[in-house]
């Protein structure tokens, strides 16, 4: 039997569409504990990973086993390091000290990624064709990727240069963008949304809707 | 190299003062003004800090990065990014792997072919309403995660970096009809 049930207008789910930022940190939460490590979501040993016969050629272009990985301890302990980077992001003050362990956690936390994103392509490049008759086991050795190819993204990278930015800049917190996304949200987007969208007449219209909201347009004074 | 943010902002205020009485000494208004040279020597120090007089410190930060040559290339010319940098960032990305991976398994791997229904059905008994976790703000996932996913990165052959831009909800705007405000509704869609 299905049962469908209604939403208010206001509350319909197509209106947010989108995951939003603040509730990222809540799925890894989730998702992490979710996981677990019993072994019903992902394989929680070596051996399903290793009957892969994933290979990768050496430097002088021999085939080589690559690196064994227990596919749950992987991604647990990436979401893990995750987390505990964005713990260390929400902290009131740091010390020089503070600093020195911010960069090594954000050291291990860029090198779980880096292995998480090696074990997720050498396990999409497997066919999905042939999955469906079950994963073929007699094969004997299968392409891995390339360790020394794989790079991760440019917002791995800026995310290095944290603790030095808080050396230059101050604490993280007086600096998030979500201050001024959250800005730009309110006088951009909600102010035009109430305005008739006429040009023209949609500046003063906005700047009407700031003062009714806000009481002033603190930020012109 | 630490940059003195309280005598960059004095900087600034003495420079634009003193560019002010400027004007206002050619205008015939500030008669008593003299520019002497300790005033010389502050607008010296502004220009050379690449402040501009009267003009928020902050806004040039990287200009005197660069000056000094202590930035570090382009992103250390950058503000502390978190949102795009660790949100939409890396905390992303992890999760999304690692929905990738799972999803992946479950169709390479009969043993795991219940894997994604049991993982949704664990974050579902997980909803909290009480912040346990300080700073991370609970948020009941009530319709999955697999859902945030965009289909075409679920079933991409590599992994990929953009999860969860959303995707429209065409078809549940044609089941979800507006009826009432009855609170008990809400969230409760997929039964």
């Amino acid at each position: 039997m299905i049962i469908v049930r209604f939403y208010p207008l206001f509350e319909l789910p197509f209106i947010t569409g989108t995951t939003l930022a603040w509730q990222m940190p809540s799925l890894l939460l989730q998702l992490m504990f979710a996981i677990g490590s019993d072994g019903t979501i992902v394989p929680n040993t070596k051996k399903w990973y290793q009957d892969l016969n994933f290979v990768v050629k050496d430097t002088e272009g021999r085939r080589i086993p690559g690196i064994v990985y227990n596919v749950n301890k992987v991604i647990v302990y990436a979401l893990a390091s995750a987390l505990e980077v964005y713990f260390w992001t929400k902290r009131d003050a740091m010390s020089e000290c503070n600093l020195d362990t911010f960069a090594h956690l954000i050291d291990n936390s860029r090198r779980h990624s880096f292995h998480l994103k090696i074990v997720c392509a050498n396990i999409l490049s497997l066919d999905i064709k042939k999955g469906r008759r079950g994963l073929d086991l007699n094969v004997s050795q299968r392409d891995a990727v390339d360790p020394r190819s794989m790079v991760l993204s440019m917002k791995h990278h800026l995310f290095g240069h944290f603790p030095w930015l808080v050396r230059m800049f101050g604490n993280l917190d007086c600096l998030d963008t979500n201050l001024g996304e959250n800005f730009h949200k309110f006088v951009g987007k909600d102010a035009f949304e109430s305005s008739n969208k006429q040009y023209g007449a949609e500046l003063l219209q906005m700047c009407n809707y700031v003062v009714k909201v806000e009481g002033t347009i603190v930020w012109l004074e | 190299m630490i940059r003195d943010h309280n005598e960059m902002e004095r900087l600034s205020a003495v420079a634009g003062q003193i560019r002010a009485n400027q004007i206002l000494k050619a205008m015939g208004q500030a008669p008593d003004f003299r520019m002497d040279e300790v005033k010389k020597r502050e607008l010296h120090r502004a220009k050379v800090h690449g402040l501009k007089g009267g003009e928020n410190a902050l806004f040039k930060i990287s200009r005197w990065q660069v000056q000094r040559n202590i930035g570090h290339g382009l992103p250390g010319m950058l503000f502390p990014d978190m949102l795009h940098t660790i949100l939409k960032g890396v905390i992303e990305v992890a999760c999304g792997w690692a929905l990738q991976i799972i999803w992946r398994i479950s169709k390479l791997d009969a043993k795991y072919r219940s894997a994604p229904g049991e993982l949704e059905d664990r974050l579902i008994k997980m909803q909290s309403t009480t912040q346990a976790f300080f700073p991370v703000r609970p948020y009941a996932f009530s319709r999955g995660v697999f859902d945030l996913v965009k289909d075409k990165a679920i079933n991409a052959a590599k992994p990929v970096s953009s999860f969860m831009l959303g995707k429209p909800l065409v078809v549940e705007v044609s089941v979800c009809v507006w009826l009432c405000g009855n609170a008990d509704c809400i969230g409760s869609y997929h039964e």
